[in-house]
């Protein structure tokens, strides 16, 4: 095995999809109840926050708002460790069940920079 | 090939020499064409004492040896014996698809994971879950050899669906490079994560391996 630094960046993408006229209040519960503990106990870091549209889609319109949160951890164990705390803590599934009457749906994935990915995959 | 595979945890105080001779003894029954009892190394997860696995040609030759009191009879007096065994993890299953490398090595740590797709919404959902476990053989250098298979008859703490196997060099391989590659942390794992919106798998696994000498997963 090649020696390791995991000095690349590894994003987690949630991209939700809210009802219309709910992305507000989903946006306030992710930041109330999610983001405290992901950066707390979780090391994970807030990269960003995108809307589309940019705009308050209103509850008598037929589409919601989608949110793109980011996050970032440092390298594949610190992955691993997140991921695992948040499998463990039962705050986190009751976080996700919470936010279900809100939402249309949602996507979760995980990225690089696409000039990581040839030292990712070197391990 | 049909296989079987438990992973057995020792009653406190449990003889290990008997313990070990008796189910030594029951894989000699007719119908065993490849066998392997082997301590598990320190750092399994619900992996037990012992990974225990037999091979058999077909299925009918599974069922013959389960039923002869010298094979199957004999091992499960053995296992319910609560002097001797205090847990038994079980998959019975057909060999599923599997891929080797050129110069797969002989002797190294063969890993296997119990796992329950339990929550699966369709099957064809499963059949993609198959694919993608299939090719972390592919993608990650380490895995020599690799096999995923689909459980018939499963007992223990949940009812497996599935037993992935693989072979590495060393224990290394394992703990290395296929925790650390993308296919899985960044791919294949949103199966397992209760957060990824695909997750259909039980969070309790068993995730266990030990040192082999002879594969058993390469062809025979």
């Amino acid at each position: 095995m090649s020696q390791v630094e995991h000095k690349e960046t590894i994003y987690i993408l949630d991209q939700i999809t809210a009802k219309p006229g709910k992305a507000k209040e989903l946006l306030a519960a992710y930041m109330e109840h999610y983001a405290p503990a992901a950066k707390e106990e979780r090391g994970m870091t807030l990269v960003s926050r995108w809307i589309t549209p940019p705009m308050w889609m209103n509850e008598e319109d037929d589409q919601g708002n989608t949110l793109y949160i980011t996050w970032s951890v440092q390298g594949a164990p610190a992955w691993w460790g997140m991921s695992h705390m948040g499998r463990r803590t039962p705050k986190v599934a009751a976080f996700w069940k919470s936010i279900e009457p809100l939402i249309e749906k949602r996507h979760r994935c995980f990225l690089s920079d696409i000039a990581d990915v040839e030292s990712l995959c070197n391990v | 090939m049909f296989k079987l595979t438990k992973l057995i945890t020792a009653a406190e105080g449990a003889d290990r020499s008997k313990l070990e001779a008796a189910l030594n003894g029951t894989a000699k029954a007719h119908g065993v064409v490849r066998s392997m009892l082997n301590p598990t190394l320190p750092n399994v997860y619900n992996g037990g004492d012992y990974i225990w696995h037999l091979q058999f040609n077909d299925e009918a030759a599974y069922n013959a040896w389960k039923a002869d009191a010298a094979g199957g009879k004999a091992a499960d007096a053995v296992i319910a014996d609560p002097k001797q065994v205090k847990l038994a993890e079980s998959a019975a299953y057909e060999g599923g698809r599997s891929g080797s490398k050129p110069g797969a090595p002989e002797k190294g740590c063969y890993r296997t994971l119990f796992l329950s797709a339990n929550q699966a919404p369709n099957e064809a959902a499963v059949e993609k879950f198959d694919r993608e476990t299939y090719m972390m053989g592919v993608y990650i250098h380490t895995i020599k050899n690799w096999q995923v298979s689909r459980v018939k008859e499963a007992s223990g703490s949940r009812p497996w669906t599935h037993i992935w196997e693989q072979e590495y060099e060393d224990l290394s391989g394992l703990l290395g490079a296929y925790m650390l590659h993308p296919h899985h942390w960044g791919h294949i794992d949103r199966w397992y994560d209760p957060e990824c919106t695909d997750y259909m798998i039980d969070t309790y696994l068993c995730h266990t391996f030990c040192n082999f000498d002879g594969s058993v997963i390469a062809p025979k």
